[in-house]
């Protein structure tokens, strides 16, 4: 029964999306909270929002049958807008927007295009987010280990289509104001060419948000 | 164990194939009979011969080179440069040959590995453009007496025994080079080799010969609850060959054999979290739509010599080795539409 016990490249050791725990970050996100609350005078709060551009930072990888991708490291760029301010829709939104990530060398292109429906409920400046989220990737890319096995990891990239469907959920989405910070998103997804086949996970680790 | 399967994830998605199996009798009064004939013709000494005899070709035969792997963890590289495989395949073919059967090789030198399938068959009498095909690896690491020598011997004495009778359907028999680098074979049989709808049940064979009762000698499958016990046969299915699941399941509980758990991987079978299901030959199968059911007794899960110079013809159990092969036969002759 082939079993060989290998680690793939670029995965070895670590989770698959390990913690954010680098102590420099830490440090950094204990100094960044007190900056926003300043910046979010009692003007800034009264404020009407609308649209919304926000820039991320976050952890990618797909997982299949047999062989993961590398873990990427992506930073996004979004456009969210409400879908009504004063109808039953007013807690819905739509956008979005691209990413781009490292290893560039280890995906198809490093880029992905996508867009998202949610539904937020706000709570003080606490304001979490869920929803659909579609798009088209190209790090659906898994890795290859040095073994004759061509065909069988051919069949495997084969079901790795560009396009894919996700959950998406920012449970630790914060608004002041015009300015948004959110921390820990998370999005579960799969590829539409072959649903199930492959798990795509992503965690957004970091987004900053400003409403235009 | 593969450590980059997550257990939580395995529990949600795959299923216990226990309810999709047959309730009414599947076959009733005299063709019953002929296919517990036929599983009473799988003999015991035969079988256990017939790995003594491949154990020993693989430790006469010279490994295959790897030089190519030196870049891999030492563990691998010890499995790796003790693969063999040409004694095994050439003894299989002689078998096969020995038989009267028609028997080909499946060249192939596409990758960096040249392959060569061991394909035989007794041809159907009504319907021969349908097959029902059963197969198993004949490379091994170290001795390889479970992994797969086991496998190889049940389709030597599965051909023996099913040659003596006609069928509707073609039986082929084959054996699969390089199981072990990737299910190089296998992939290349059925990318190369196969038509598209011709294949109307197979069953892959991969380690069947070792099972212990006693308790906690049982390892599960992450996410797939086991009994602590390994006494029984995995038979691993999918969505296309849930049906053959339960024809198996049900002709085994009809002929009292062996114990089976039958286990059904959602959809085609493949998914993230399914990648253990997904470690032998039937996989190729399962990735192109066809119909096929591994049988295995669960290897690294149950058994500790799985591709260590430890796993020799002594560790393996003999009686339940047989008994595997007997609902394998009568399965693999209902199938075939006999016997006539």
């Amino acid at each position: 029964m082939f079993d060989l016990g290998l680690e793939y490249p670029g995965t070895a050791g670590a989770p698959r999306l390990p913690a954010l725990a680098p102590p420099m970050r830490l440090h950094f996100l204990r100094n960044l909270l007190p900056t926003v609350m300043l910046l979010a005078t009692p003007a800034a709060l009264a404020q009407p929002v609308n649209h919304q551009l926000s820039l991320g930072v976050g952890l990618l990888n797909y997982t299949s049958f047999r062989r993961p991708s590398p873990l990427f490291t992506v930073l996004e760029a979004a456009y969210h807008l409400p879908v009504g301010r004063e109808t039953p829709w007013h807690s819905l939104r739509i956008g979005g927007g691209l990413r781009t990530g490292l290893p560039a060398a280890a995906s198809h292109l490093p880029l992905e295009g996508f867009v998202q429906v949610q539904l937020t409920g706000k709570v003080g400046p606490w304001e979490a987010a869920v929803g659909p989220e579609l798009g088209l990737s190209g790090f659906g890319k898994l890795v290859r280990i040095p073994l004759p096995s061509d065909e069988l990891f051919d069949m495997e990239d084969e079901r790795l289509g560009p396009a894919y469907m996700a959950l998406h959920a920012a449970p630790l989405r914060f608004r002041f104001g015009w300015l948004a910070l959110s921390a820990l998103e998370l999005s579960i997804g799969t590829p539409l060419s072959s649903p199930g086949t492959a798990l795509r996970l992503h965690l957004g680790l970091l987004r900053f948000g400003v409403s235009l | 164990m593969n450590p980059r399967q997550s257990p939580a994830l395995l529990l949600c998605l795959a299923l216990l194939g226990t309810t999709a199996c047959s309730e009414k009798p599947l076959l009733e009064g005299a063709r019953m009979e002929r296919l517990r004939e036929i599983a009473e013709r799988v003999e015991q000494d035969r079988l256990m011969g017939l790995v003594q005899e491949l154990v020993q070709a693989h430790r006469q035969d010279t490994p295959v080179d790897c030089s190519s792997f030196q870049d891999l963890p030492d563990e691998a590289l010890e499995a790796l440069c003790n693969l063999t495989r040409e004694r095994a395949g050439a003894l299989m073919q002689s078998r096969l040959e020995s038989l009267g059967l028609r028997v080909q090789r499946h060249e192939s030198s596409s990758g960096p590995f040249a392959t060569s399938n061991i394909i035989a068959e007794l041809p159907g009498t009504t319907r021969p453009w349908e097959i029902v095909l059963v197969g198993a690896h004949y490379d091994a690491f170290h001795a390889g007496a479970d992994d797969n020598s086991t496998g190889v011997a049940a389709v030597l004495e599965l051909a023996r025994i099913l040659s003596q009778y006609r069928f509707e359907r073609t039986i082929r028999f084959v054996g699969f080079d390089l199981e072990e680098l990737g299910l190089v074979g296998s992939s290349r049989y059925v990318e190369e080799r196969l038509g598209p709808d011709e294949i109307v049940a197979s069953v892959v064979f991969d380690c069947i010969g070792y099972y212990d009762s006693a308790p906690g000698t049982q390892r599960s499958i992450p996410g797939l609850p086991a009994p602590s016990s390994g006494d029984f046969l995995a038979v691993i299915g999918n969505d296309v060959s849930r049906g053959r699941a339960s024809e198996l399941y049900a002709l085994n509980e009809a002929l009292q054999l062996t114990k089976v758990i039958p286990i059904l991987a959602p959809a085609d079978g493949a998914s993230p979290v399914g990648g253990n299901l997904m470690r032998s030959d039937h996989t190729p199968f399962w990735l192109t739509g066809h119909d096929a059911l591994f049988l295995t007794d669960t290897a690294n899960f149950r058994n500790s010599n799985y591709h260590q110079r430890t796993d020799t013809l002594e560790t393996l159990d003999a009686v339940s080795f047989r008994r595997t092969v007997q609902v394998s036969a009568a399965t693999l002759a209902f199938w075939a539409g006999g016997p006539q």
